[in-house]
């Protein structure tokens, strides 16, 4: 017997197209290699439409065409969805809209904004880039949607379908009115700052009253529309406070900003001064710049609350002998439904067809997949595994067993009001110390002079502005987020990063969080194996529930059989199977009968005998995700830990001493007993509980949990609803971000301290009654920018001391 | 001195055309992708040979 570790075939040519690795089977007319007909297809409508520039253009891996059953596009021929999907449609064209998550450099901006070239009934196709969008206009009689939708396909470039449902552009029109309210005030700051100029020289050049009238006028009339409407937003939302009898950050502000406006005015009609509107209008506009900076960040990433995203848009449904793609929300009970593989079931339902394997991990979190027969009910979020199978519908998709467990009331609850942002918390506590000191500084001068004692009062509430403070937060997790996107934990909302940081228990879910989901690596050791024979393991394999079988049946890239004469699956031993006459063993040592020195010591071999002679064995490399043992006892040194997982326990024994003693494992949970974990934990005291989860399965646990963090294989491809979604690879980095945002809360009180300092220099000029505008002009600004720069630098440096990117 | 009354006015005048300008600048839409444009500069016109269909209007948007 030779012994070949060999898996794959000796590479000798490239893909012209993906750059994969092929045999130079399929090659074109000018024997250029292709790994696939897909490839070969895009390389040739390229070429002919002088497009090789995308060639040039491309950075990294280009997006492999899809392998396309059209069947599964019909669905879009249904009217009712196509209305969901176009944005505009008249008598001459139809405009619609995809998110392309493959979307990745500028050379496939360059081709997808070409596609009149490949169709000459397109007339027009848009990218936005970072939210990975086209937009698409056809000229009418032209293209279908589907031939659209397919023709996106072979190009590489799938479109997400569930992503575009329900979700219009929000963000749009509250962005808009950002930018032009910070327009405004840039316009009206820059302008008054000109205006003031005069009275900062006092050259004595401008005695004419006059003048001095003229830009006094202007310099009010340009801060009123700063104040009413540029910081309308703070006004508001200090009233809002008010009334509600909390004191929030925006109330100083708002504070300031009113005594700011009516002591310039007072102070410029009676003629006594020269005002402050020169620090106001520079105060609303730098709150507002640092605004437009947070806005900026979250643009990126796009979160849903609906759970629909994840199921399939349409279905077919059966008609006696007719089939037909509807909506899933148009299925009745009762309707017969063909649902295929890879496919999830909409809808409760009943089996018809004689047998099926449904893959349940991402609802129960068991990951072998569940054997059913005709006549069992069938629960909706499952995977059909294998040839199509018909089934009939029980209940209407809103009434699934999924969606009682989403209309949880602990969905429905508003998440978190009561959690005070630190700035809020620092805010409860200035509010007050700063109108007492104002007070305080009014009663103390006003027996001496009335009129210092005025001023005295409105400099402290001006200077005292905790604009530096209010800025701190926002810039420190705003560059903390964008520090950890680019280390793929994607946050929702610089909330999340403040919740982060004061994590106190870890709730962790096993199947794909600390394994991973992907197909592993397999050794083969043994006499190479033909393709034909590749087929008939894998055939084999492909019937059987257990975990190693569906991981060879995974990892053999050769179609399956379908016809099987018989199949046994003999329980802790292996497979017998009969395809097409031949006798295919698939198990461990006792099935095969091995004795002596064939027979390997370790656990988890599988043989692999066909028609009576050994082909060999295949090791498992183990599938927890490397370091992930690094990683939790770090993170046991900080945090309680706890582990749910769904599956049985036999690894309990491998898993404590890594999780700690003190940890608590439960095995066996099911998405309400996660979710109900979760709670008591909440009750027992355990102020900020996160949860590590994978699917819709943890789906309710993750809301349930402060922080809902959903792990996944491949960002884009799938999006549960959570606060945070971290690519499976940087799992055993999590020890990491939590340490960096524990040293991000330390950063904000850097810069409070900061912006502390300023204050008290400001207020000292301020008590003593010499602060005159000049000062206060330089120092608003001044402590800003400071805070902004320090909040930048401090976090960059304390990701790169948590060995963050 | 007292024309400067007048040169101020005149440049605040000018300054509030622009600001106009800008404010229907992001009405009109040029603000709400801020990142394609400047990817799509990169890109070079292509001499079409094909004459069967005219090249439709996409210019700078």
């Amino acid at each position: 017997m030779q012994f070949k570790t060999t898996f794959t075939s000796a590479q000798v040519h490239t893909c012209n197209h993906c750059g994969d690795a092929c045999d130079g089977s399929i090659l074109n007319a000018q024997k250029q290699a292709f790994c696939c007909q897909g490839c070969q297809s895009v390389y040739q409508l390229l070429a002919e439409n002088n497009m090789c520039d995308f060639y040039r253009m491309q950075e990294g891996a280009i997006s492999k065409p899809g392998t396309i059953d059209e069947a599964r596009f019909n669905h879009l021929n249904d009217l009712d969805l196509q209305r969901n999907l176009i944005d505009y449609e008249d008598v001459q064209q139809y405009r619609v809209s995809f998110r392309l998550p493959q979307i990745h450099c500028t050379a496939c901006v360059y081709l997808l904004e070409q596609l009149y070239r490949f169709e000459s009934s397109i007339s027009e196709s848009k990218i936005d880039f970072s939210r990975k969008e086209i937009s698409i206009s056809v000229r009418k009689p032209g293209i279908s949607l589907k031939s659209l939708v397919i023709m996106l396909h072979e190009l590489g470039y799938g479109p997400d379908l569930n992503h575009k449902l329900g979700h219009k552009q929000i963000i749009d029109p509250e962005k808009k009115q950002l930018i032009r309210k910070l327009a405004v005030a840039g316009f009206a700051f820059g302008n008054v700052m000109l205006l003031s100029f005069p009275e900062y020289l006092s050259t004595g050049g401008l005695d004419e009253p006059m003048v001095q009238a003229t830009i006094h006028t202007l310099s009010i009339l340009l801060s009123i529309p700063v104040l009413a409407y540029s910081g309308l937003g703070y006004l508001q939302s200090a009233w809002t406070g008010l009334k509600k009898g909390i004191l929030n950050i925006d109330i100083p502000i708002a504070l300031g900003m009113v005594v700011l406006f009516g002591r310039s005015i007072f102070e410029i009609i009676t003629g006594n001064g020269y005002g402050y509107l020169d620090s106001l209008t520079g105060l609303i506009f730098f709150l507002l710049l640092g605004r437009f900076f947070q806005q900026k960040t979250y643009d990126e990433f796009s979160f849903d609350r609906d759970f629909r995203s994840f199921f399939p848009l349409g279905i077919t449904r059966q008609n006696g002998s007719k089939e037909e793609e509807v909506a899933i929300d148009k299925l009745e009970p009762g309707d017969r439904i063909l649902v295929r593989n890879e496919e999830v079931i909409p809808a409760d339902a009943m089996l018809i067809a004689n047998r099926s394997l449904i893959d349940y991990s991402f609802v129960t979190g068991e990951s072998h997949p569940q054997e059913r027969f005709r006549g069992d009910v069938i629960y909706a979020g499952g995977k059909i595994m294998g040839a199509a199978v018909q089934m009939e519908v029980i209940k209407k998709v809103s009434q699934g067993y999924l969606t009682k467990l989403w209309n949880h009331e602990s969905f429905s609850k508003k998440h978190d009001d009561r959690f005070k942002t630190i700035t809020d918390r620092i805010a409860q506590y200035f509010t007050p110390a700063v109108i007492a000191l104002a007070i305080g500084g009014l009663i103390y001068w006003f027996p001496s002079s009335p009129q210092t004692a005025f001023q005295v009062f409105a400099a402290v509430l001006i200077i005292a502005c905790p604009c530096a403070l209010a800025l701190s937060a926002p810039f420190t997790f705003g560059n903390a987020i964008r520090i950890l996107g680019r280390n793929k934990f994607f946050v929702k909302n610089s909330v999340v990063v403040d919740k982060l940081s004061q994590v106190d228990e870890i709730v962790f879910d096993k199947t794909g969080t600390l394994t991973t989901s992907e197909n592993n690596k397999l050794d083969f050791s043994g006499i190479s194996l033909t393709a034909y024979e590749r087929r008939l393991v894998k055939t084999a394999c492909r019937n059987s529930t257990h975990p190693l079988s569906r991981q060879i049946a995974g990892a053999f890239e050769e179609p399956a059989i379908d016809e099987v004469q018989l199949f046994d699956e003999v329980k802790g031993k292996g497979i017998v199977a009969i395809i097409e006459k031949r006798h295919v063993k698939v198990g461990n040592a006792a099935l095969l009968g091995l004795k002596g020195h064939l027979l390997k010591t370790e656990a988890s071999l599988v043989y692999v005998e066909i028609d009576g002679v050994l082909m060999g064995h295949i090791r498992f490399i183990n599938d927890y995700r490397p370091n992930i043992e690094k990683s939790i006892n770090s993170m046991a040194q900080h945090y309680r830990l706890s582990l749910l997982s769904g599956d049985g326990d036999q690894e309990a024994s491998v898993l404590q001493p890594i999780f700690g003693e003190k940890a608590d494992l439960h095995f066996q949970q099911s998405p309400s007993d996660k979710l109900d974990y979760i709670s008591k934990r909440q009750k027992a005291g355990a102020k900020m509980v996160m949860m590590v989860g994978d699917g819709l399965n943890d789906a309710g646990a993750l809301q349930q949990a402060s922080i809902g963090v959903a792990v996944s294989e491949q960002a884009g491809q799938f999006t549960p609803a959570s606060d945070v979604i971290m690519e499976g690879q940087v799992v055993p980095m999590m020890h990491q971000i939590l340490a960096f945002s524990r040293d991000s809360r330390k950063v904000i009180f850097a810069n409070l301290g900061l912006s502390l300092l300023y204050n008290t220099v400001g207020l000292s000029f301020a008590l003593t009654g010499a602060l005159t505008p000049v000062v206060s002009a330089i120092l608003m600004p001044v402590s800003s920018i400071s805070v902004v720069i320090s909040a930048t630098v401090l976090t960059n440096f304390f990701a790169r001391k948590n060995k963050l990117k | 001195m007292a024309i400067i009354v007048v040169l101020i006015c005149i440049s605040i005048a000018v300054a509030s055309l622009f600001l106009w300008a800008f404010i229907w600048s992001v009405k009109s839409g040029q603000y709400d992708d801020t990142y394609t444009p400047s990817v799509r500069i990169l890109f070079e016109d292509q001499k079409t040979q094909s004459t069967t269909e005219s090249k439709p209007k996409r210019k700078h948007k």
